[in-house]
C-alpha cells in the first residue's frame, strides 16, 4: 500500500479514527493489526520475515536481559550476552542476504571462479525483494544493539515490541527510528490532540507536493533522457541528472515528510530524516542532512564499534570508507551502489586530507569560512560532487552509468538548453514550468527550514480566512498539478527498493 | 476547539469549492450536450412516450423526432448521446425503461459490437454520472471499471481521471454549451444546422467486409430483446448511413432473423430517403437538420405503418406541440 495510493488515503482515515476512539490498553494492538494489513497489502507470505525478524531481537532482547541477571561470572556473562546478539545478527543478517545479496554475491563467485577457469553453477531462486526489509531490520538490530550495550531495557510484551518493529508510517523506507525514541512513546497514554493532528496533516501535505507534484513529474524528465541516453545524450543528460538529484530528494524526502506527518497525527514524533541537504557547503554536511536515520545509524553501530575516529587518522578514513561501502550495499546489491557509496566516502576523506591545504588559501586571500560566498561556492561544490556520484546510484548498471558519464563529459549540443529542446523530453512546456515552479517552492522552504523558521507554525499562526484559503489553495494545487489518478501508475518511492 | 473546528469546516468549504470548480473546467470534451440531454430526459412526464430512439451520435444526430410527430403525430424521443457503445446504450435503454412505458424501440448500431468492459473512465463513462444508480448501473459501472478501486473513486471524484487536463484549459472550458432546456426543446435530438455541409462519399454497402459479432455483444443484444418482449416493445434495430464502411449489417441480418425481430439497414434504403451525399451530412459521420429530417419521415412512415399508435396532435398542449413553437426561437435553431 503506497502512500499516494487510493488504498492508503481510505485506509489511514480509518486507522487515524479507530484509534483516537479506542481505549487506551488496545490501541497499540489496534496498531499492530494495522501496521500488519498495511504491510500484507504488498505480499502476505513477506509478513513472516518481518514476524521471524520481530521474534528473533525480541527473544535476544529478552535473553541477553536474563543473562545480565544470572549469577554466571562477569566474563561468562559477556560472552554469553554476545552470543546472543551474534546469533540474533547473523539469523537478521542472513534473512537480508538472502533475499537481497544472494543472486549478487553468487554472480560474482560465478564470474570470479569462471575467470580461474573453474565452472561454478550458482544455484538460483526466484525471489522478490521483501518491502523495506533493510529498514525494519536495522531498526530491530538497532534495538537489540541498545539491549546489548544496557542503553535501555528490553520490551517485555511481544505486542508492543512486534509495534515498534512495524509501525506503519516508517515501516517500509523509514525513517529508521531507535527504540529510545519509538518505543517510549508508542505506548503513552494519549488523548486525541487537535492541534498535532493539524500540524501532523500539513507535513503530510508537503510530503504529497514533494512526491506527486515534483518527484514524480520529474522522473517522467529523468526517465525519458535514462532510458534512452543515446538519443538524449550530451546536455540532456546533464539536466536529466541535475534534476535526479532533486527528484530523489524529493521522493525520499516526500516518504519520510508522509511518514512523519501520518506518525503526528496519531500523536507520535518521529525523527527528521531530512534537513535542506543541497544547501550543504561540504560533503561531510550534506551527510549530516541526508537521510539522518540511516547516517546516524551507521555512525552508532557501526562507525563507533569500527573504533571510529579514536584510533588515529589513517584508521578513521578507512572507517569512513568501510561505512560509506556497506551504506551502498545497504542500498542495492549491484556494483554501482558499492561505487556510489565508495565515491561518497572517498569525497569526505578527501575532503578532510584537503583541509590544512584550504586553510592555508582561506588564510591568504582572507576568506572567512562563514561568508555567504564560501558557503555558496562550498555548495556548488558539494552539489557537483553529491550528484556525480547520483549518476551511478541512477543508472541500471556501471556499464551505463560510465556511458552516461562519457556522454556529459563529451556534450556538444549546449543549444538545447535555450531552444526550447528540453519541452520533448518527456515533460512538455507546461509540465516544465509546473517543475520549476516547485522546485523553487522547494528551496524557499528548504531555506525557511535552514534559518529556523516552521512555515507550519507561521500558517497556524495566521488569521482563520487566511488560513480558510491558503490551505485549501495548496490541497488543490497538489490535486490538480499531481501526478496521480488512473491515468498514471501509483508511482513507487525510489527507496522501497532498499 | 471551536476554533478548530471552524478552521477545518471553512477549509472543507473552500476546498469543495475548488474542487467542483475544477472537475468542471477540466471535464472532458463533448459531455456537456450528454449531460443536459439526460437531465432533459428525466424532466419528461412519466409513461408520456411511444416511440423511444437510442444509440450514439450517428442516431442522436440522425433523427429529427419532431418531424415525426409533425407528419405522423408519433410520441417520440431520441435519447442518445456520443460515442455511445452498446454497454451504454444498453444503461440508457434500461434508465429509460425506469420512467418511461414506450411501445416501440429504436436501437442504433453504429458501435454495436463494443463493449465497455475493464477499462479507465473517459467522455462516455462520465457522462452516464447524470444517471442516478439502480441496479442495472451498477452492472454497467462493474462491467466497465472490473475492480479497479481508482476507476471507481474517478467516477465519483472525476478529478482524480481529468486533472491533468489543465494543460488545456481555455475560455471555453468555462462555458457551459448546452443545457437541459435545448434538448427539451428538440426533444432529445441533437440539432445541427442545415447549413453546416459536408459532402462525402457513400460506398457501395454490398461491397463492405462483413465481420461476426463477438459473443459478449450477442448477449448483451440478447438481453435487450429479452427485456423488450417481456415488456411488450417492439425493438427496432436501425444503422444511420455515413461515409465509412460498415461491417455488421450482415451479421445484424441474421441476428434479427433469429430474435424475430426489424433490422433496418438505412445504408440500403438511401435512395428510397432521399439522402443526398453533398447536402445532408455536415461531416462523415454525421446527419444535418436536412438529414435527420429525410430520416425521420422515413422511419415515422415506417412507425405508421406498421404500428398503431395514438396521435398526438389530436391532444392540445402536448409535450411536441409546445417544442415544435419554440423551435425557431431557440438558439439552437438560429
Amino acid at each position: 500500500m503506497l502512500f499516494n495510493s487510493t488504498q492508503f488515503l481510505i485506509f489511514f482515515p480509518i486507522v487515524l479514527l479507530i484509534y483516537y476512539l479506542l481505549p487506551k490498553k488496545v490501541k497499540y494492538i489496534w496498531l499492530l493489526l494495522s501496521s500488519y494489513f498495511f504491510y500484507m497489502c504488498w505480499n502476505v507470505k513477506y509478513s513472516l520475515l518481518l514476524l521471524t525478524s520481530t521474534v528473533v531481537t525480541y527473544l535476544g532482547g529478552i535473553l541477553i536481559e536474563k543473562i545480565k541477571n544470572t549469577s554466571l561470572s562477569d566474563k561468562k556473562q559477556a560472552i554469553s550476552k554476545k552470543a546472543v546478539l551474534i546469533v540474533s545478527l547473523l539469523i537478521n543478517l542472513g534473512i537480508l542476504f538472502f533475499f537481497k545479496y544472494f543472486g549478487f554475491f553468487t554472480n560474482i563467485l560465478s564470474v570470479s571462479l569462471g575467470k580461474l577457469k573453474i565452472n561454478f553453477n550458482a544455484p538460483t531462486f526466484d525471489i522478490i525483494l521483501p518491502v523495506g526489509i533493510s529498514f525494519y531490520t536495522f531498526q530491530a538490530l538497532g534495538y537489540l544493539i541498545d539491549v546489548y550495550r544496557e542503553d535501555i531495557k528490553s520490551e517485555k510484551n511481544i505486542l508492543k515490541y512486534a509495534l515498534f518493529v512495524s509501525f506503519f508510517p516508517q515501516l517500509v523506507a523509514g525513517p529508521i527510528e531507535r527504540s529510545k525514541n519509538l518505543l517510549s512513546q508508542l505506548f503513552v497514554e494519549r488523548k486525541f490532540d487537535i492541534e498535532k493532528c493539524i500540524d501532523g496533516f500539513l507535513i503530510m501535505l508537503w510530503g504529497y507536493f514533494l512526491k506527486i507534484v515534483l518527484a514524480d513529474r520529474i522522473a517522467i524528465f529523468v526517465d525519458t533522457a535514462y532510458s534512452d541516453y543515446e538519443n538524449w545524450s550530451g546536455y540532456y543528460l546533464v539536466v536529466a541528472t541535475i534534476l535526479f538529484a532533486v527528484q530523489i530528494y524529493c521522493d525520499f524526502a516526500g516518504y519520510s515528510t508522509i511518514a512523519i506527518g501520518s506518525a503526528k497525527m496519531l500523536g507520535i514524533d518521529l525523527m527528521e530524516n531530512f534537513r535542506a541537504p543541497y544547501f550543504s557547503s561540504s560533503v561531510a554536511e550534506f551527510w549530516r542532512n541526508w537521510h539522518i536515520s540511516l547516517t546516524s545509524w551507521f555512525k552508532d553501530y557501526l562507525y563507533i564499534p569500527l573504533g571510529g575516529s579514536r584510533k588515529g587518522a589513517f584508521r578513521k578514513y578507512f572507517n569512513k570508507i568501510v561505512v560509506f561501502l556497506v551504506s551502498g550495499l545497504w542500498h542495492g546489491a549491484a556494483i554501482s551502489y558499492i561505487i556510489w557509496g565508495g565515491l561518497n566516502g572517498l569525497y569526505q576523506v578527501i575532503g578532510e586530507l584537503m583541509e590544512p591545504a584550504r586553510a592555508k588559501v582561506r588564510k591568504l586571500a582572507k576568506i572567512n569560512k562563514e561568508s555567504f560566498g564560501y558557503k555558496f561556492v562550498g555548495g556548488i561544490f558539494t552539489f557537483i560532487l553529491v550528484d556525480f556520484s547520483w549518476i551511478f546510484f541512477r543508472a541500471p548498471s556501471t556499464k551505463f552509468a560510465i556511458e552516461v558519464i562519457k556522454s556529459i563529459f563529451t556534450a556538444s549540443n549546449p543549444w538545447i538548453l535555450f531552444d526550447q529542446s528540453l519541452y520533448h523530453c518527456g515533460l512538455d512546456r507546461k509540465n516544465f514550468t509546473v517543475m520549476l515552479v516547485g522546485i523553487i517552492i522547494l528551496a524557499i522552504a528548504d531555506v525557511c527550514k535552514i534559518k529556523g523558521i516552521s512555515v507550519i507554525e507561521k500558517i497556524r499562526k495566521q488569521d482563520y480566512w487566511f488560513k480558510c484559503i491558503i490551505i485549501p489553495i495548496f490541497i488543490w494545487a497538489i490535486l490538480m498539478f499531481g501526478i496521480w489518478g488512473p491515468n498514471y501508475e501509483a508511482a513507487n518511492f525510489i527507496y522501497f527498493q532498499f | 476547539m471551536k476554533k478548530y473546528i471552524l478552521e477545518i469546516i471553512g477549509i472543507i468549504c473552500v476546498l469543495s469549492l475548488l474542487i467542483k470548480g475544477s472537475v468542471y473546467i477540466v471535464r472532458p470534451d463533448n459531455t456537456d450536450q450528454c449531460v443536459a440531454t439526460i437531465e432533459a430526459f428525466h424532466n419528461l412526464p412519466e409513461n408520456s412516450i411511444d416511440v423511444l430512439f437510442l444509440g450514439s451520435s450517428h442516431g442522436w444526430r440522425g433523427v429529427n423526432v419532431l418531424e415525426m410527430y409533425e407528419q405522423y403525430g408519433q410520441a417520440v424521443y431520441n435519447y442518445g448521446g456520443n460515442w455511445q457503445r452498446l454497454s451504454t446504450e444498453s444503461l440508457f435503454f434500461y434508465d429509460a425503461l425506469r420512467t418511461q412505458k414506450p411501445k416501440v424501440v429504436f436501437l442504433e448500431t453504429y458501435r454495436v459490437n463494443e463493449l465497455i468492459i475493464d477499462q479507465d473512465l473517459d467522455g462516455e463513462i462520465y457522462y452516464t454520472r447524470a444517471i442516478s444508480h439502480f441496479p442495472y448501473k451498477w452492472n454497467y459501472l462493474k462491467q466497465a471499471f472490473g475492480k479497479e478501486l481508482d476507476r471507481y473513486v474517478a467516477y465519483y471524484f472525476p478529478l482524480a481521471q481529468f486533472h491533468s487536463a489543465w494543460k488545456d484549459i481555455n475560455a471555453n472550458s468555462f462555458i457551459k454549451w448546452y443545457t437541459t432546456e435545448e434538448f427539451e426543446n428538440t426533444m432529445g435530438y441533437y440539432y445541427l444546422p442545415q447549413d453546416r455541409v459536408q459532402t462525402i462519399e457513400i460506398g457501395d454497402y454490398e461491397t463492405f467486409d462483413q465481420y461476426e459479432l463477438s459473443d459478449e455483444a450477442v448477449a448483451m443484444l440478447d438481453d435487450i430483446v429479452d427485456t423488450c418482449e417481456k415488456e411488450n416493445i417492439e425493438l427496432i434495430l436501425y444503422t444511420v448511413p455515413f461515409g465509412e464502411n460498415y461491417n455488421y449489417s450482415d451479421a445484424l441480418t441474421e441476428y434479427a432473423k433469429e430474435r424475430d425481430i426489424v433490422y433496418l439497414d438505412l445504408f440500403k434504403y438511401k435512395n428510397e430517403i432521399g439522402l443526398i451525399n453533398e447536402e445532408d451530412y455536415c461531416d462523415l459521420g454525421h446527419m444535418n437538420y436536412a438529414g435527420a429530417t429525410k430520416i425521420a419521415d422515413f422511419l415515422g412512415k415506417y412507425v405508421d405503418d406498421n404500428y398503431d399508435l395514438e396521435d398526438m396532435r389530436l391532444y392540445d398542449n402536448n409535450i411536441w406541440q409546445g417544442k415544435i413553437g419554440k423551435k425557431t426561437g431557440n438558439k439552437f435553431f438560429e
